[in-house]
């Protein structure tokens, strides 16, 4: 008689357990009752500190494959002191809760990041919503005008947008995916400086500053950044060149070619094209395919004093410009290929290490680590103050650059 | 409650847990801060010193066969050393049982489920311990070894995939925070290896006592190794954000780890697998309790005692009032009264226990002679 009792009791427990587990979540958060954003954006404010803006998908019809989201997602905008505050009264103003585990990017204005933003950043990784795979862009533009112009061509979604292009930088090395959490490390580092992604809208390539008779057409395509490319898209946002902080502070930003550099240095190109001046007739450009062999040789000491750095990336090159009229790729020009393309990258990535050192006083490579080994407690490195210390830092490039061929064609 | 006896791989199982438990908790937070880079170092240190003790803990007990640490107290020093020695591992077993929980219970409470109150939480962590106990001895053995096996996986996984982030330059400044925190201040890092304080207890629960040193070496390899490898996981890839966050830094490591594309979040799958870990190691408290409360009484049945010890975990689980709480009990309490405890106070006695029992035979010896 016990044993049917406690049958009975068990059965109980677990219907009672079933139901509580199948019956509609009426008290709890679903996907109704939440506003998923796609993007936050942190603005310079006019009436105070701070101008928060969410760019939140907008639930539609599902059909199609492409998920619950329409073309336009939605934007509001809040001025406020933090950026909690902010999201309080923006779900006072709307008709469901502000959910951030679905974020892809912070984008925060060139003139809010300008001044310090270290307390935002900490905020927002203080927020268990917020993923730390969060791309991270200064946009050069107001915070507005980038969502506003952030349709994309290719895709249907905002959310898988912001999700790919960071990637371009596989295959352009224009760019590179900066994560919230690679930002976050950098400031908390005492070896490195933080770096974003650069951001900005596509001005008509007819405005770029880029278009001068004066520079020569290899140099017209290196020196893009976003806001100033040559595209002829108007009104779209691009992502070309790396913002560059000092601590928690925008000190500068860094060009196509010099993030190009940035990635060589830190060994992370995985491959890319180059133009080069070409060394078989004046004033044409040829184009190589590259590919880092493996991450470069970094050797750092200290010499009277004074940090050197000497940095040896080494390549596989083939030739991408191909021309009727010009000489066979025989062994003799593929070294003369090479000593042209290997003097110019030395000349490009000594003058990236000098600007980030000289101009921008901000080791965004972490060349920190490599001193490290020179002492023996912490306090002592504390001490040194690596980041005061990187502008005094002496380069020296040695580039090996080993053309193999061209693709399917001889002639050069 | 009834047991049986227990294999190698069960008693392996037995004596990790608790420091699988600690290890995907702060522990490694705790002992980074104390000696900054030189983590690495300290590591190879304590291990070392904890192979030591292993050693000496196989070569005397080698003497008492069949006995735990109870039995060969009350050799020493009677019924007062032998309740003492209980008492001291009760209050040590169930004070570190109610912080874990606690500390586990505020992570996943930030991670998941803020809306519930910790109590409740607590409680309902605590209800499969009690259930696995009233089940026997047999059932906590037997789901512990399962749980051990799981998260031993998953742990690798983690550490594994983290190698990606690696920074090996970080092993410098050589000597972190300085010799004094290496090596002699250091050394109480030897904490990290506390769940081998199950070693004194598991002899009686063996099939076979031949067993005991191949479980001792076996499980000092397989705790070492899972230490070296998260410390090692820790200082290459997040050691400038470790006293930033709050959060377990194994979970740190998880949550930053791309596992591609298809497995975009899979930290939820990890944690889950933690949270059984928990049951299991308070399971396995609550058993070895027993064990020691029903040497000292000589009561009859153990079959209620789950239910108390289950409410005095909850009790001090509830005591502290915030995270930093826990964290200054953690640092100083845990530390502190385990070295004490198990690296002290237990090896002590096991020594005198030894002379003890050579000076016994040796006088045996001289009447069988005489």
């Amino acid at each position: 008689m016990k044993k049917i009792y406690k049958k009975y009791f068990i059965l109980f427990i677990i219907l009672t357990l079933i139901c509580f587990n199948l019956s509609g979540c009426y008290n709890i958060n679903n996907i109704d009752k939440l506003a998923y954003v796609i993007a936050i954006g942190l603005d310079v404010g006019e009436s105070n500190i701070l101008k928060l803006s969410f760019q939140i998908s907008a639930l539609g019809n599902s059909s199609g494959g492409d998920g619950p989201q329409s073309d336009n997602p939605i934007v509001n905008t809040v001025e406020c002191s933090s950026i909690d505050s902010g999201i309080s009264i923006i779900n006072s103003y709307l008709s469901a809760e502000i959910n951030l585990s679905h974020c892809k990017a912070i984008v925060i204005s060139e003139e809010f990041a300008s001044k310090p933003i270290s307390k935002y950043i900490y905020t927002l990784l203080n927020n268990i919503q917020v993923r730390p795979d969060t791309n991270i862009i200064i946009t050069k533009c107001d915070v507005a005008t980038f969502f506003e112009h952030s349709k994309p061509e290719l895709e249907s979604m905002a959310a898988k947008y912001y999700e790919t292009v960071p990637t371009s930088s596989d295959y352009t090395a224009y760019t590179q995916d900066i994560k919230l959490n690679d930002f976050f490390s950098a400031l908390n580092s005492t070896y490195e400086n933080p770096i974003a992604i650069l951001g900005g809208v596509n001005n008509n390539a007819s405005n770029s500053t880029n278009n001068s008779s004066d520079t020569p057409n290899f140099e017209k395509d290196n020196s893009s950044t976003s806001g100033n490319s040559n595209i002829d898209s108007s009104g779209h946002i691009e992502t070309i060149g790396l913002a560059v902080f000092k601590e928690d502070v925008l000190v500068g930003e860094l060009t196509a070619l010099e993030t190009l550099c940035h990635l060589i240095t830190i060994g992370k190109i995985d491959r890319c094209n180059i133009n080069i001046p070409s060394p078989f007739i004046e004033g044409e450009t040829v184009t190589l395919s590259l590919k880092q062999k493996h991450s470069p040789k970094i050797t750092a000491e200290f010499i009277n004093d004074s940090p050197y750095i000497r940095v040896e990336p080494s390549f596989e090159a083939r030739l991408l410009t191909v021309n009727e009229n010009e000489t066979e790729l025989d062994a003799e020009s593929l070294k003369q290929l090479e000593d042209y393309a290997t003097s110019y990258l030395n000349s490009q990535i000594s003058n990236y290490l000098y600007k980030t050192s000289r101009t921008f006083k901000s080791d965004i490579d972490g060349f920190g680590k490599y001193f490290l080994k020179n002492f023996v407690f912490w306090n002592d490195w504390i001490s040194f103050d690596w980041n005061s210390n990187f502008e005094n830092t002496f380069f020296k490039v040695d580039t090996n650059v080993n053309v193999i061929s061209s693709l399917l064609l001889m002639q050069s | 409650m009834d047991y049986y006896k227990i294999g190698k791989v069960e008693a392996i199982a037995l004596i990790l847990i608790l420091m699988l438990n600690r290890l995907i908790l702060t522990l490694p937070k705790n002992m980074y801060l104390l000696t900054g880079n030189s983590i690495l170092i300290n590591a190879v240190w304590v291990i070392f010193l904890m192979f030591l003790f292993v050693f000496l803990l196989i070569k005397i007990s080698k003497k008492f066969v069949g006995q735990d640490l109870i039995d060969i107290a009350e050799f020493v020093g009677g019924k007062f050393l032998k309740v003492i020695i209980s008492t001291a591992y009760i209050v040590f077993f169930v004070s570190i049982s109610g912080i874990i929980l606690r500390d586990f219970v505020e992570g996943i409470k930030i991670l998941y489920y803020s809306q519930i109150p910790t109590w409740l939480l607590a409680s309902l962590i605590l209800v499969i311990p009690v259930v696995a106990n009233l089940h026997g001895g047999n059932s906590v053995i037997k789901f512990n070894s399962i749980i051990v096996f799981i998260t031993l996986i998953s742990l690798l996984v983690i550490l594994i995939s983290s190698t990606t982030t690696y920074v090996p330059q970080k092993f410098f400044p050589i000597l972190g925070n300085g010799i004094n925190e290496t090596f002699f201040e250091g050394a109480t890092n030897i904490y990290a290896f506390s769940g081998f304080c199950f070693l004194f207890f598991v002899m009686p629960l063996l099939k076979s006592s031949k067993d005991f040193k191949k479980i001792g070496i076996i499980s000092t390899i397989i705790g070492s190794i899972y230490l070296f490898f998260t410390l090692a996981s820790l200082l290459f890839s997040f050691s400038s954000l470790v006293s930033v966050y709050e959060i377990s830094p194994i979970y740190l490591i998880m949550r930053s780890t791309d596992f591609g594309i298809f497995f975009q979040r899979p930290d939820a799958i990890f944690v889950f697998t933690w949270i059984l870990t928990l049951m299991s190691y308070l399971s396995v408290v609550i058993m070895f309790t027993s064990i020691i409360f029903k040497k000292i009484t000589n009561i009859k049945t153990t079959k209620y005692l789950p239910y108390i010890l289950v409410s005095l975990i909850l009790i001090i689980c509830l005591i502290p009032s915030n995270l930093a709480q826990i964290k200054t009990l953690e640092d100083t309490y845990y530390r502190y009264f385990n070295v004490v405890l198990v690296f002290i106070i237990s090896p002590i006695i096991l020594v005198i226990a030894n002379f003890k029992k050579r000076k016994s035979m040796e006088g045996a010896k001289i009447e069988k002679n005489l």
